[in-house]
């Protein structure tokens, strides 16, 4: 961008750094002086094409520059510039710089500013999943999907895209949570028959790779569902204990089941009943002692509170 | 060791258990070369070299740092934490420096400290800003800081819902809340108003799986967890989380092998998260003393002490972390850099000391038995959980606004 033709008009304003600054950064020429005129065009609060085209300049050194984002969007509004355009702007750098917050953030202003349009949250969900393809647990891409999916309406598709992406990587935590986020916050809810199948699927998991994390925070989050009935909790404590028997020991499983078997305590009023749950709890205790060493002093407290 | 611990993939390979084998091989690689216990009392902190490494930031940065021009305030606290948990002292001149450089971040109008001179300010910034000038600890360093206007600012940036954007345009995520509640309560501003709803924001953010997101509904993740449990901390409404869940999942995110850290569930460790988790043990140990949480454990946790392997993180800070020309750095095979010789070290700090919760001085206090992993010099001084300066830096800074 040749400055000193377009801003021939402009007195650039040179950084005030101070006398001695610490830890001084050896800018590059072309970002000191595209700096000095921002600075300039940022003091008489002037929104064009030029300083639209500087924002982008600069942003091209440092995407993290917050303040000439803001000032970017400003211009934006104020030229009624295609924002569909910008979106394809923001996609160029977002796919520079992947876990960059001020370039989400960026879209989701954008969008914001759009409004409800299907084919732009089309694309936009097709951005998010080209992210995955880069990186399948970006947080950013997540956390943006979420409040694209909320802010619209946009349920569709979750479903179908969680799945792939656990197709792809049953360890994929951050899909797990979006299970969890679909389902709980979806209109229409979350049905005793949908908790059912969620179950299912977690043990179809579970029983495939027990040491997997993952869909076994999931299984603790949805038996707390108030859907869960005390059968429907049986037969899955059940089905973990085989599990358990069918692996030498599943640290997991075991944590899952001492969970429960607390719980169970607490609410059991017969005196020999609860001693024999407490039997039970204690002993998986000892095994998470023997089997989960890192965390020791944790099932070490959770002995003692058994006692 | 003869069982190699870690991670187990039940014959089903995917790309996460693979990154995971991948870096458990690099960091055994290393632990393996200390296993006998009287090698590993020799482990040394290199000290010198971390200091070489971290004076030359103070000097100067390189073209590469451009992308971190809207940093400064994070680049100073990184660099002056880790002096100084380091033992290292600035010169009058350096303090000097210091104050004049972070002063002019802060914003003359609005208040609050940006990126940079001239920049929009910004709470993240603003935190680094004042917890740099709360290490740095002169009287010129408190008096620059214009309390009124920040104030205001930061009242600006609430939100209805308890939460607080960033900056003026910026993202609403559980950062804001943190960086809100230490500045307020070093500087003494935290008032009704300005905390009102807070504590259920934050609340709302903590998952299925225990720990806290960014903002309600997304996954629990260690920076964010460490700064919804911090603020609720300062904030003093722990009994809105619930703390059994939260314990749970933070002793999870210790990884068997590597002893350090990861972030999130099935992602990778981290040396940062050597004081994001390791940050909050002290932190549960005191919500846990004071029975707090919905549901909290029971009434007299004494034997709730500090559940996370101390030993296990000091080891692997200090054998895989250190980078042999001086910086620590996130794991085996990355480069050192300022965030992770701050984090790592402040991480190493928590790992060594014994916190406890005083109800009297409504504070953490210091029990005098340390943890050394490795040679007896290793022993850094203790930084506060909540704020992450020098314990008595806090005592410090909150005196002088009291």
């Amino acid at each position: 961008m040749d400055f000193e033709t377009i801003f021939a008009d402009i007195l650039p304003i040179p950084a005030d750094e101070g006398p001695n600054p610490m830890s001084p950064i050896a800018y590059p020429a072309e970002y000191t002086q595209a700096m000095d005129y921002f600075r300039a065009c940022a003091r008489a609060g002037e929104t064009s094409q030029r300083v639209l085209d500087l924002t982008a300049a600069i942003i091209e050194l440092n995407p993290a520059h917050y303040t000439v984002w803001k000032v970017r969007q400003e211009c934006l509004v104020a030229l009624s510039s295609d924002l569909r355009i910008e979106l394809e702007y923001a996609t160029a750098v977002g796919m520079e710089h992947h876990k960059n917050y001020q370039v989400w953030h960026h879209r989701e202003i954008v969008v914001t500013l759009i409004g409800l349009d299907t084919q732009v949250i089309a694309n936009e969900k097709k951005y998010i999943n080209n992210q995955f393809e880069i990186d399948c647990k970006n947080y950013h891409a997540w956390s943006y999907r979420q409040w694209l999916v909320r802010k619209f309406n946009a349920w569709d598709q979750e479903l179908d895209d969680i799945n792939k992406l656990l197709v792809q990587d049953c360890r994929n935590n951050s899909a797990w949570n979006h299970r969890y986020f679909y389902f709980t916050n979806r209109p229409e809810g979350f049905s005793k028959e949908d908790l059912e199948e969620e179950i299912q699927f977690c043990l179809q998991h579970v029983r495939k790779t027990p040491n997997n994390e993952s869909p076994w925070n999931y299984l603790k989050g949805i038996v707390k569902k108030p859907e869960v009935t005390p059968e429907l909790l049986d037969s899955l404590v059940q089905d973990v204990k085989n599990l358990i028997k069918e692996n030498e020991f599943v640290v997991h499983g075991a944590a899952f089941l001492l969970d429960i078997l607390e719980s169970n305590i607490a609410k059991e009023v017969d005196d020999t009943k609860k001693e024999e749950v407490s039997m039970e709890a204690k002993k998986l205790c000892n095994e998470l002692i023997k089997f989960d060493i890192i965390r020791i002093k944790f099932w070490n407290y959770r002995l003692s509170l058994l006692k | 060791m003869d069982q190699r611990w870690g991670l187990c993939d039940d014959g089903h390979a995917t790309e996460t258990s693979l990154l995971q084998t991948e870096t458990e091989d690099s960091v055994f690689e290393l632990l393996s070369q200390w296993q006998d216990p009287q090698a590993t009392s020799r482990i040394t902190l290199t000290r010198s070299l971390h200091v070489q490494f971290l004076r030359k930031g103070l000097v100067g940065l390189s073209r590469g740092f451009v992308s971190l021009d809207a940093s400064k305030p994070w680049i100073l606290f990184w660099i002056l934490q880790a002096l100084d948990l380091l033992n290292e002292v600035l010169t009058p001149e350096e303090q000097e420096r210091a104050v004049d450089t972070l002063n002019r971040c802060q914003d003359d109008h609005k208040g609050g400290f940006g990126g940079g001179p001239g920049q929009e300010p910004h709470l993240a910034t603003t935190y680094a800003a004042v917890h740099a000038l709360a290490v740095v600890g002169s009287d010129e360093a408190f008096d620059c800081i214009d309390r009124k206007k920040l104030y205001s600012w930061m009242m600006s940036l609430k939100q209805p819902n308890g939460s607080f954007i960033m900056h003026h345009g910026g993202e609403v995520d559980v950062r804001a809340s943190y960086c809100v509640a230490s500045v307020c309560r070093l500087l003494n501003l935290l008032t009704p108003s300005l905390t009102d709803n807070m504590g259920s924001f934050i609340a709302s953010c903590q998952t299925y799986e225990g720990g806290i997101g960014a903002f309600p509904g997304v996954e629990g993740h260690g920076g964010y967890t460490f700064c919804g449990i911090a603020a609720i901390e300062i904030l003093q409404e722990t009994d809105l989380l619930n703390m059994r869940t939260l314990t749970h999942w933070a002793v999870s995110r210790q990884m068997e092998l590597e002893g350090g850290f990861q972030g999130r569930t099935n992602k990778l460790v981290d040396g940062c998260y050597s004081f994001w988790m390791g940050g909050l043990f002290p932190i549960l140990d005191a919500i846990a003393s004071r029975s707090d949480g919905n549901p909290g454990w029971p009434n007299d946790s004494a034997a709730f002490k500090n559940l996370m392997n101390r030993d296990a993180l000091q080891e692997y800070v200090l054998i895989c972390c250190q980078a042999p020309k001086g910086g620590l750095r996130d794991k085996p095979g990355k480069h050192p850099d300022y965030y992770h010789s701050c984090y790592c070290l402040s991480g190493l700090s928590i790992a060594q000391h014994n916190y406890s919760w005083s109800l009297e001085l409504q504070d953490f206090v210091l029990s005098p038995n340390t943890l050394i992993v490795g040679d007896a010099t290793n022993e850094l001084p203790a930084t506060h959980p909540v704020h992450n300066i020098r314990m008595e830096y806090v005592d410090r800074i909150r005196s002088y606004f009291q």
